[in-house]
Order: structure tokens, then sequence, then C-alpha cells
């Protein structure tokens, strides 16, 4: 065997597994979502019939979807720029002020990314209780008793209350890669700016911002598609989608469609919108920050 | 959540005062006819007469309010009776969840008993797709041997209804189990203790805000992220007003309900509700069904809208000193009308691929013996939709439950009803699209008239797809 | 750090830093009883009766009520789920590793036709989120009769977290300087021979980090695990207990569904406590290089 054909087998051999598990459990199912969506299909026994783009057309029709859509893409923007930027600030203060117990800190905040959304989501639903939860019960013993509200139960809050939540969740996370960057920033550079008088917040934006930038793109990335996935599971446990649908989110909304419904191609068009919806997200903000880093 | 919403198609029928009137004068008759015949006896029989080439028998169950033990306890007598059987039962609050796969893959539950409006849609899903076994026959036969039809044994009118014959032509399909009134429910000791008199129509009740305050609570309180339990105060009340045409437009899905004077009236409450001081408990809307019902029992809130399960649902939550519970049912417009209650009956099917459908019919028929009937009162605090359930259940069943199904036997009226189906693959579905936005009109963030012209809108809509696309075939 | 910048920033900070540091420290430590007071109240809930359970958040129950452990126990079977979970998380961690890196091997540092176009081919699949493929795949999954199995489940998982990995693991095996390879395949190492002794020891850190990025993502997942398996014997954490709030929800017993979450929040904790070093290590290497 030569040089040559022994180092393409291997090459092979080596990418078969992977190639073998993403066709199948990724891949295909891409291709069925965008074949499917073309199609009246409802589950059960059904024989799909291809009725074009009317799976698509009914969907800017559907105020319900629309209404989840919106919702979704409020979580999407607000979610990760405070997650990221709470995580950058924390992240900062503990790398930078040298706190004794900053190891504890770090323990405490990195702890609820490893929870279970179920659990979480149980729990918050407690905390946000309009009569026994921590939130109201803690306004009144401020003497804020007026400002006691059914956080989750206000077509005004609900989408905030849930965002509390996710970045309850994530910031720690976000927060403990951000650290890593900042450990690899050179000392000097913020010794250079110390010289030349620049403030603590000057240093945070000209030097730490800067430096973690490539990360931060990364990040950005993986919490948009973070609040995705784990919007369905505390929306589904927290509010059913309630009030009114105001907490609606689009992975719901295809769930329920899909598997209470019975409509699979009309979910499936669904699916196929958020997959184009989020790639193209990915490549502006990677568009955006990639002139921001120059 | 409970048993709540109706399948399929129309039905709205009105199974009066006769329901259970009927049941405790054929009391007797009934309980005579069945009891020289044990099940045991019957089954000695089948076992002998009866060969069953499959043995064995998968049974999927809701596991709701009523709980699964009078499944585990009934499915050990019935293998008793008939040696040989086996029984395995699955039980989830989540059912439907559990089966769909196996439903999908051609290979479902032998019988199954679904609930829970989480539930129910897999149950439309097997209806719209006729994937349902004709349980006519089993309702033909004998109850015993030589005796009575079974028919004759349940309800009268249930069968007859949509809920068990979905496409109208007479055919069962679904076979009835638990029978459920529901209503307005309110502190018995409370209204006994400070001479409050229980109001007959609703602007008596909503008087009653002034008395919940001098009592510190407010007038009400429902489910708030499950908006459909209102309906046991909604239908009610569109039959009080516009009677069993309203009613038949509301659950045909007709736009023109929504123009009507019937629907500002009884959305009218709803405003009512939102709208007067100490009417609605504080934060209701964010509350599931346990945390509200709770809230009421902690005398939070004066009256609240449930079913006969809310009893044994709520047996080890906290309540005030000296709590009982007390049925009203559903006030009237006008005091020359009778108050009013919502009923349902729960459902059993045999799916049409079951690998062993003569096993499943003969555990149904089974289950409505009169042993069945005791057993299920005395498990999960259920009464059975055969005749004088009622009255064999009293032992088990709880008093103020006993009482309800009392009250309906001296003359609140029920009414029932399920909407018909929408068109194959539409997106709606009739409850969420009516009761969801109701959360809105509780927060005053909607108001009637904007309600009224989306539902006209929605409704339309759905009719334009029926006319399109037909209905489920 | 170094003492060089510690230093520099005492000299920076000597006017304002104490009143600073104080600063610091408040902000940090609400932010930490926000972290820690919905498990801890968790705690205190799981030995309350179901009246104090509604009575006040604050309040502490009047005698401990350890029966609420003993009923999550017996009938939420928390243990067996438990036992899931774990062979559902080994497999998958098993079937990842082995799909994972060499694939990252070959796209990192063999240069090959087609080589950018399966680098992309992955990365694109970095936005396949689970939800909105789950249709497809739970119709192929029955046509092929993978449904209610805790292999192909975890086979799911493997391939949900295989673009990220692969995305990861490439950039950590960019970063070995090539000698290493050079020198091994003069020693008459083979191309496996050069992976398995002499990449895979470098790559470590980058594995390791593959790894606990993985652990929790398995250990924790919903959406999959609800539609796939429907056995009640093959259940795994989180759908167990989701089943145990919706079982709760009916029979209104609080206390033992705040016992049932206790008793998943007390391994997840030992797990986390005991990694803890390795964690935060493996998320700091994951944040430079990747």
């Amino acid at each position: 065997m030569s040089m040559k054909t022994r180092r393409g087998l291997f090459i092979a051999a080596c990418l078969l597994p992977g190639l073998a598990l993403f066709l199948l459990f990724k891949v295909y199912p891409t291709i069925q979502i965008f074949q499917k969506s073309l199609y009246l299909w409802t589950g059960v026994g059904d024989e799909p019939k291809f009725i074009g783009l009317q799976n698509f057309v009914d969907m800017f029709h559907d105020d319900v979807f629309l209404l989840a859509l919106r919702n979704t893409g409020f979580l999407m923007l607000v979610v990760p720029v405070l997650t990221l930027l709470i995580a950058l600030v924390n992240a900062s203060l503990l790398t930078q002020s040298k706190l004794k117990e900053r190891g504890f800190y770090r323990t405490v905040f990195f702890f609820p990314s490893i929870l279970s959304f179920v659990v979480i989501a149980i729990l918050w639903s407690f905390i946000y209780h309009p009569t026994m939860g921590f939130v109201n019960s803690g306004l009144e013993l401020l003497g804020l008793g007026d400002w006691a509200m059914a956080w989750l139960g206000d077509q005004r809050t609900v989408l905030w209350a849930l965002a509390v939540t996710l970045i309850w969740q994530a910031a720690g996370y976000y927060m403990v890669m951000y650290m890593a960057g900042i450990d690899g920033i050179s000392p000097d550079l913020y010794e250079a700016a110390g010289l030349d008088g620049a403030t603590r917040i000057q240093q945070f934006f000209h030097i730490t911002i800067p430096m973690l930038w490539e990360i931060i793109r990364v990040t950005i990335i993986f919490s948009i598609n973070g609040v995705l996935t784990i919007s369905f599971v505390i929306v589904s446990v927290m509010t059913a989608g309630g009030p009114d649908r105001h907490s609606e989110v689009v992975m719901t909304y295809l769930y329920s469609q899909a598997f209470t419904n019975s409509n699979f191609g009309y979910a499936m068009a669904i699916g196929v919108f958020i997959f184009i919806i989020s790639l193209l997200l990915a490549l502006i903000s990677n568009k955006l920050t990639e002139r921001g880093s120059h | 959540m409970k048993p709540k919403k109706w399948l399929t198609t129309v039905a709205a029928s009105v199974v009066a005062v006769s329901v259970l009137a009927g049941c405790g004068s054929n009391n007797n008759n009934g309980g005579n006819a069945a009891s020289p015949s044990s099940p045991s006896a019957s089954a000695s029989e089948s076992a002998g007469g009866k060969q069953f080439e499959n043995m064995e028998l998968n049974v999927a169950v809701f596991q709701g309010g009523y709980g699964r033990e009078y499944w585990d306890t009934i499915a050990e007598d019935f293998m008793k009776d008939y040696p040989g059987t086996k029984i395995n039962i699955t039980a989830s609050p989540k059912i439907a969840e559990l089966v769909r796969p196996k439903i999908v893959a051609g290979n479902p539950p032998d019988f199954m008993y679904i609930a829970g409006s989480d539930n129910l849609p897999i149950i439309n899903g097997l209806i719209k797709d006729k994937a349902l076994l004709d349980l006519t026959e089993v309702f033909n036969e004998p109850a015993e041997e030589g005796g009575a039809p079974l028919k004759d044994k349940i309800l009268p009118g249930v069968l007859e209804s949509r809920s068990s014959s979905p496409y109208g032509d007479g055919q069962v399909y679904l076979a009835p189990y638990n029978f459920g009134v529901m209503g307005l429910w309110y502190n018995k000791t409370l209204f006994d203790e400070k001479g409050i008199a229980v109001p007959k129509t609703w602007d008596d009740w909503f008087a009653l805000t002034a008395t919940a305050k001098d009592n510190d609570r407010a007038l009400f309180t429902y489910q708030g992220l499950y908006p459909g339990y209102l309906e046991e105060m909604i239908v009610p009340s569109i039959y009080s007003v516009g009677g069993q045409e309203a009613l038949d437009q509301f659950y045909n899905l007709d736009p023109e309900f929504w123009k009507s004077d019937t629907f500002k009236q009884v959305w009218g409450l709803i405003e009512r509700i939102a709208k007067e001081d100490n009417a609605l408990m504080k934060g209701t809307i964010a509350l599931n069904h346990t945390q509200s019902q709770t809230a009421f029992m902690q005398g939070k809130a004066m009256f609240i809208p449930n079913g006969t399960w809310f009893e044994d649902e709520m047996k080890d939550a906290p309540r005030e000193d000296g709590f009982q519970f007390g049925f009203l049912g559903a006030p009237a417009f006008t005091a020359d009308k009778p108050a009013m209650a919502m009923t349902n009956v729960e459902q059993l099917v045999i799916p049409a691929k079951a690998k062993n459908p003569e096993l499943a019919k003969e555990f149904l028929k089974y289950l409505y013996s009169d042993k069945s009937v005791k057993l299920n009162a005395e498990k999960s605090k259920g009464v059975l939709a055969v005749k004088g359930a009622a009255d064999m259940s009293k032992e088990f069943i709880s008093e103020s439950m006993y009482n309800v199904y009392k009250a309906v036997d001296e003359g609140i009226v029920t009414v029932n009803g399920a909407f018909k189906s929408v068109a194959k693959g539409s997106k709606y579905n009739p409850s969420d699209e009516i009761f969801k936005p109701i959360s809105s009109i509780m927060n005053k963030q909607l108001t009637v008239d904007e309600y009224g012209a989306k539902m006209y809108d929605i409704f339309t809509d759905v009719q334009k797809e029926l006319e399109q696309n037909g209905a489920q075939e | 750090m170094s003492a060089y910048s510690a230093s520099l920033q005492s000299g920076r900070k000597s006017s304002g830093g104490a009143v600073g540091r104080l600063l610091v420290r408040l902000f940090l430590i609400v932010q930490a009883l926000i972290v820690v007071y919905p498990l801890l109240w968790n705690v205190i809930a799981s030995l309350k009766t179901n009246a104090e359970v509604m009575e006040s958040p604050w309040s502490f129950p009047t005698t401990l009520n350890w029966d609420n452990y003993v009923r999550a126990f017996t009938t939420a079977k928390i243990g067996d789920y438990m036992l899931n979970s774990v062979l559902v998380v080994a497999m998958s961690m098993t079937v990842l590793l082995l799909a994972a890196i060499p694939t990252a091997y070959v796209l990192g540092r063999m240069r090959f036709r087609g080589r950018s176009f399966l680098t992309n081919f992955y990365m694109a699949g970095l936005f396949i989120g689970g939800v909105y493929i789950i249709v497809p795949l739970f119709i192929m999954m029955n046509d092929l009769s993978m449904l209610d199995n805790r292999f192909w489940l975890s086979a799911v998982y493997a391939t949900g977290s295989l673009p990220f990995s692969v995305f990861l693991l490439t950039g950590f095996m960019k970063s070995i300087p090539h000698d290493f390879e050079e020198a091994a395949m003069i020693d008459g190492c083979g191309y496996f021979g050069t992976l398995f002794k002499v990449i895979m020891p470098m790559a470590r850190p980058g594995i390791i980090t593959l790894i606990v990025f993985s652990f929790f993502d398995f250990w924790n997942e919903y959406v999959l695990a609800m539609t796939f398996i429907t056995d009640d014997a093959k259940k795994t954490i989180p759908i167990g207990l989701s089943n145990l709030m919706q079982i709760q929800q009916y029979a209104t017993d609080w206390g033992s569904l705040f016992a049932g979450l206790v008793i998943v929040l007390v391994p997840t904790i030992a797990v986390y406590a005991l990694l803890q070093k390795k964690l935060t290590e493996g998320m700091m290497l994951g944040g430079v290089k990747g």
C-alpha cells in the first residue's frame, strides 16, 4: 500500500463514524423538514399531501405564530446581551480585584449552569408565585407591597420574568469562560494602561473587551442558540405559554403543533423557518462583530 | 388538570334533571338485577366459555386526580377472574406522550383511558383517523348472561351523545367512564356561619364582593394558567341566556355567535369580574390549578370553578379552619331561571389496531360491573356514568360530592357539549382560541368587543378552512 | 498572577481602594445570594409540611418532615431514573469521543480535498438544534425501531454535541506543533499510533473540556428524552422529575416535590464539588482556545 492510499484510508476511517452519525441524526432530518414542510400532513397514519408553500403562507397569517416569533425574538435579543454583559463585568471584577474569595464566587456563580432546566423552572415558578413567592413577599417586607404583582400572569412582565431566569441560569457559565480569557491577557497591557492613567472602566472597554473579542463572538452565538433550546423547557414548565400566549415561544408552538395538534407538515415548516433565521442571525452577528474587532 | 375538554363534534345535549333522578329510582332494580351474578360468577363462566387466543392486555391510563389505584386493583381482580390473562398497566399524567409513539408505530395499547386536556388531542386524532374500534356491539350484548343489554345500565343520553358516538351515526366508539359535574364552589361553613345566602343570579353573586371584603377575601379566583376552567361558568351561562340554539352555535364554531347578544352578556360577566373592585383575587392569572385551588381553600377567595373531583384532588392541601366544600353550579341571569351546572363523561377507547381487541372488550364490560363501580368509587372517588352509581358509591365518596350529584338530582339543569372538529391540518384549536385570550380580558388588556371581533375573524377563518379542506373525513 | 500586576494594582488603588473593594464585595455578595437563595429555599421547603410551604417563603419548618424524602423515593423511583441517566451519559460520552476525536484530528491537522467543506458542514450543524428537527427524527427513529431505546437516545445526544465538539477539538488540534507528529512518524508510529500515542495526550486538556461541556448537557437533556423514551423504566432524571412534578401537582404534595428536587440536586452538587477544578480549568482552556 502506498503512503498515499494509507493516508487516504486513515482519513476516511477517522471521518466515517462522525459522518455517519451526523448524516443520520442531523442532515437527514434537516432535509426532511425542508421537504415535508411543503406537505399537508397530520401524522398518525396520514398520507402526506403536497401543498407547495402553503404552510409558509399560513405561518405569516397565524397570529399565534407571529406572537411566538416576537416573544422569541425578544428573548434572543435581551437574554444574550444581558447575560454576556453581566458575565463580562463579573469576570473582570473577579480577575482584577484579586479578592481572596474569588474562587468561592466563581464556584457559586457557575453552579446554576449545571442544574437541570427542569429543576430551575420548578424553582423559579415558586419564586414568582404571586402570594407565597420570594419576589412578592420580599417586596412586602420592604414595604413595597404595592409593587407586588403576578409576574408570570401579566403580559407586560412575563417575558422579563422568564428572561431573568434564563440569565440566572447562564451568566456564571459565560463568566468562567471570560475569566479564562482575561487570565490569558498579558498583565503588561493593564500595567501600561495604568501608567497612562486609564481608569478601570476605560481598561475594561479598551483592553478587556477587545482582547476577549474572539471569545465574545463565539459566546454570542452560543447564547442565542441556548435561548432557543432552554426557552422550551422554561416556558413549558413555568407558564405553559400564558397568559394568553404572551410567553409562547416558537419552540413550544412548533412542539404543540406537531405533537398536540398533529400538524406535522406545519410544524416542520416552522422548523425550517427557525433554522433559517438562526443561521441568518449567526451570520449577521458574526459579520457585525467582525467589523467591531478592528 | 382534569377531564375538561370534550372531544369531537357538536353534542350540546341537555341531560336535564332526569339523569340522576333516573338513577335514583332505578337504583334498586339495577342493583338487584346485577347482584345475583356477581362478577366472579360471570367470570368463571367466561373463562370457561370464552377462549382468548391472546391472554395479554396492554392498558394505558391517565393518572390524574383519580389516581391509578383503581386500575391496578381492577386489573388484579380481572386476572383472578380470568385465569391466565395478564394485564400490563402504564399510567401517567402525560399518558398521551407515552402512547403516541406506539400509535404512530402501529402498535397501540389494547385499551386506553385518556383524559386531561394535555392528553385529549390524541383521542381527537384517533377519531379523525377513524382509528377506534366500534364498540356498539359490546353495549348491545347483555351485561350478564341472559340479562338486559349493557347499554341499559349506562346513564340515559350518554351513549347517544357525540362524545360517545362521534360520527353521529349511532355507533359507539368511545365508552363512558367517570361522570363529573362542574360549576362554582364555595366554603359552606363560611356561608352557614355568616348567614350568607347562596346567590341565585349573577347580580346576587356580584353583590357579594362587599361581603367578601368584610371576610377578608376576594370574590373569585380561577385556575389562571388554564383559563379553560372558566367554561364551567361560561357554557351554562350561554345556555341560560341563549338556550340550546346559542350553545349549538358556540360548539359548531359559528362565527355569528361572536356577534350575538348572548356572547355580549356572557362575556360581560368576565369583564365585570375583571373590573369590579375586589372581584378577582390578586395574582390569579399566574396561578396553576393547584395553587389557585389552595388559595381558595385558604380563604383568599369566595368562589372557584371546578368539578366533582375537587375534594379528592386537594385532599392534602392546607385549608382555613372549618372549611367545607359547597357546590353552587352557575347562577342564572334572571331569578326566574334555574341554576345550572356543566357535566362531562370521561372516555375509554380500544384502538382499531389493538393487538387483542377481544380481551379488551371483555375488560371493558368488566368495568361496568357493580363490583367495579364500587371499587372505582372507593379507590378513585369517581362515579361511573352508570345508573345508580351515585348511590352505589355513596359510602366511598365524600358528602360534598354526593351532594353535588344530589343537587343535580334536585333540579340543577346540566349542560354538556363538545366542539366540532376543525379542518384537517388546521392550526386552530377552538378551545385554546376561545379561552386563552380570557387571561387578557381579566388583565384588562383586552376589551370584550376587541375579543369578540378577534373570535369572529378566527371562526370565519375556521369555517373557510372547513369548506376548502373538508372536515376530518 | 504576577506580583508585578498585584503591586501595580495596590499602587493604583491606595486612594479609593478600600471603598471600591467594599463596593465590589457588596455587589458580588448580593449576586451570590440571588444564586444561592433559591437552592437554599428548596432544601428548607423539602422539610416542610404542605401548609408550611404555602405560608411564607421565609419561615422554617417547625419539625423536620423527612417522610417527604421517603415518599419522593418510593413513589417517584428517583433512584431508577438516576441509574438510567448515568447509563445514558456514559454511552453518549463514549460515542461522542469515538466520533469527535478522529474527526477533529483529521480536520485540524491534515490537508485533503474537501476539508474546508467538511469543516463548514459541521459548523453548519451547530445551528441544527434538537427541537426543530424533532418531528422527522422521531418519525425516522420510529421507522428504524430506534425509539424507546437508551442506546439510540445516546447516539442522538452524541450527534447533537458533535458539531460543537469537532469545532472545539479542531482548535486544539491546530495548536499542537507539527514537530511532534513528524517525530512520531519518523519513529515509525503509524497514523493511528500517532493519533493515539502522541496527539491524544497532547490534546488531553481539550478532551477533558469536551467531556466537561458535554456531561451536563447529556445529564440535563429534556426534550429528546421526553419524546423518544416512553417506557417508564428507561426514563432519565429530568423526565422522571417533571413526571414527579406532574403527579405532585395532581396530588398537591409539595413537600415531596421539593424533596425530589433535593435528591436530584445532591449528586449534582457532589459531582460539581469533585470536578469543580477540572471543570473550570476545562472551561478556561475551552474559552481560550475555542
